[in-house]
C-alpha cells in the first residue's frame, strides 16, 4: 500500500513535525495543489497506458488478450487510489481551513 | 499475431482433417468404379485412389523473422492420386474384363481406407478439443477484474 | 505507472504470457499431427546455460539466433527425444493433449490468483467501505 501512495503522492508527508519548523498557509495550499496535480498526471498516464492497449487490441494487433485486461484494472486501481487520496487530501485540507478560522 | 492464433491454428487443422475424410470417403465410396476416367486410348481406366499432402503454414522466411515461432497450422498443398498399380481381378463376366479374363480393380484398399478414416477423425476430435480450450482460456482472461 | 508491482504480480504476468505461448504452441503441434516431417515444438523456462546462448550482437541490427524476444525467461524449442512414425512426424497426441489440459487450470490458476491480488489492493485502497 506504500508503494501505492508513493507512487501516486510523490511528496513525503510522513517527514515529523518538529516545533519549530512551520508552514505558512499560502505554501500548504501550494502543497496541496501540487499533490493533487500529481494524482491527477499519474492517472492520466495510466490511462493512457491502457487507452492504447485497449485500441490495438480493438485493431487486432494484440497477442495476449490477458495483457490488455491487466492494464485496464491496474488503471482502474491507479484511478481509484487517486480518487480516495483526493477525497482525503481535499478533507485534510477542509479540516485545516476550518481550524484556522 | 492476434489474440486469436491459436484458435486460427486449430481452425486450420480441422480443416485439413475434413478435406482428408473427404478424399477418404471419395474412395471408400469409389473402390468398385472401373469406369472413371478416359485415358489417352480413349479407354475407360480404373478409379485411382486419391490422398491429400499437407504441409506446416507460416514457413516463409518473413513470418519466421516476426517471432512466429510456434507455427501457424497445417495447410493441405494438393490432392494427389496413388501411383500404386491396379489390382488385376479374374473374372472373365465382368463387362470390363480384358482378353485373359482379368478386370483392372481400382487400387483401393477398403480396410486401410477404413484405418485412415478413424485417424482422421481422431485428429479432427483433438483440434476441437483444442479450440475448445483455447476459448475458455480467453473467457477466464475476460474476468480479470471482475 | 508500472512501480508498484511487488515480484508477485510480475511472476504472474510472465507465467500469463508463458502459458499463452504454450497453448499456442500446442494447438499447432496438435494441428500438424499428420504432416510428415514436422518435429513438435515446446515451450521451457530458459536456464542459465541457454540466455548464455543467445547471439553477442555488436550492432542491433545483426540478427537474433532465435526470433523471440531475448529478454523473455521462455523460449520455445522443437522435442528431440521422441520416436518418429513412419512419415517423419514426432507428435504424441496424447502427450500433447494432457499437456493442454494441464496448461489450462495453470492459465486459471493464474488469473484466480492475480484476481485475489487485484481484490485485496482494491479492498485496502478502499479502506474497507
Amino acid at each position: 500500500m506504500n508503494r501505492i501512495l508513493h507512487h501516486v503522492m510523490p511528496n513525503d508527508f510522513s517527514q515529523p513535525t518538529n516545533g519549530q519548523s512551520t508552514v505558512s498557509p499560502a505554501k500548504a495550499q501550494d502543497g496541496f495543489a501540487k499533490t493533487l496535480k500529481a494524482a491527477i498526471d499519474k492517472l492520466n498516464t495510466a490511462e493512457k497506458v491502457s487507452d492504447r492497449k485497449t485500441e490495438a487490441f480493438a485493431n487486432g494487433q494484440i497477442d495476449d488478450l490477458h495483457d490488455v485486461m491487466i492494464t485496464a484494472q491496474k488503471a482502474k486501481m491507479t484511478l481509484e487510489t487517486s480518487v480516495q487520496i483526493q477525497q482525503k487530501v481535499i478533507d485534510a485540507y477542509n479540516e485545516m481551513m476550518r481550524m484556522q478560522l | 499475431m492476434s489474440v486469436f492464433d491459436a484458435m486460427n491454428t486449430s481452425a486450420s487443422g480441422l480443416t485439413a482433417q475434413r478435406l482428408r475424410m473427404d478424399v477418404i470417403s471419395s474412395n471408400i465410396a469409389n473402390a468398385q468404379t472401373t469406369r472413371a476416367n478416359l485415358d489417352e486410348n480413349g479407354e475407360f481406366e480404373p478409379y485411382r485412389r486419391k490422398m491429400v499432402t499437407v504441409e506446416p503454414k507460416a514457413n516463409d522466411f518473413r513470418s519466421f523473422l516476426h517471432k512466429a515461432a510456434h507455427g501457424k497450422g497445417v495447410r493441405v498443398t494438393q490432392i494427389v492420386e496413388d501411383d500404386e498399380p491396379f489390382k488385376l481381378v479374374y473374372n472373365p463376366n465382368h463387362p470390363d474384363a480384358d482378353e485373359t479374363g482379368y478386370v483392372q480393380m481400382p487400387n483401393v484398399d477398403p480396410l486401410k481406407e477404413m484405418v485412415d478414416l478413424m485417424s482422421a477423425t481422431r485428429s479432427y476430435e483433438a483440434n476441437v478439443t483444442t479450440i475448445n480450450a483455447s476459448k475458455n482460456m480467453l473467457m477466464k482472461a475476460l474476468e480479470i477484474g471482475r | 505507472m508500472m512501480e508498484w508491482y511487488d515480484s508477485a504480480f510480475q511472476t504472474l504476468e510472465g507465467a500469463l504470457n508463458f502459458a499463452t505461448l504454450k497453448n499456442r504452441t500446442i494447438a499447432n503441434n496438435i494441428a500438424n499431427v499428420d504432416t510428415p516431417d514436422f518435429k513438435a515444438k515446446g515451450v521451457r523456462f530458459k536456464n542459465v546455460l541457454h540466455q548464455t546462448l543467445e547471439a553477442k550482437r555488436t550492432h542491433p541490427r545483426h540478427i537474433e539466433f532465435s526470433s523471440e524476444d531475448p529478454s523473455q525467461k521462455y523460449q520455445t524449442y522443437t522435442k528431440q527425444h521422441t520416436t518418429y512414425n513412419h512419415n517423419g512426424n514426432n507428435v504424441d497426441i496424447d502427450k500433447e493433449m494432457s499437456e493442454l489440459a494441464k496448461n489450462q487450470i495453470y492459465y486459471q490458476g493464474l488469473v484466480d490468483r492475480i484476481n485475489g491480488k487485484f481484490n485485496n489492493l482494491e479492498t485496502v485502497i478502499r479502506g474497507g467501505k
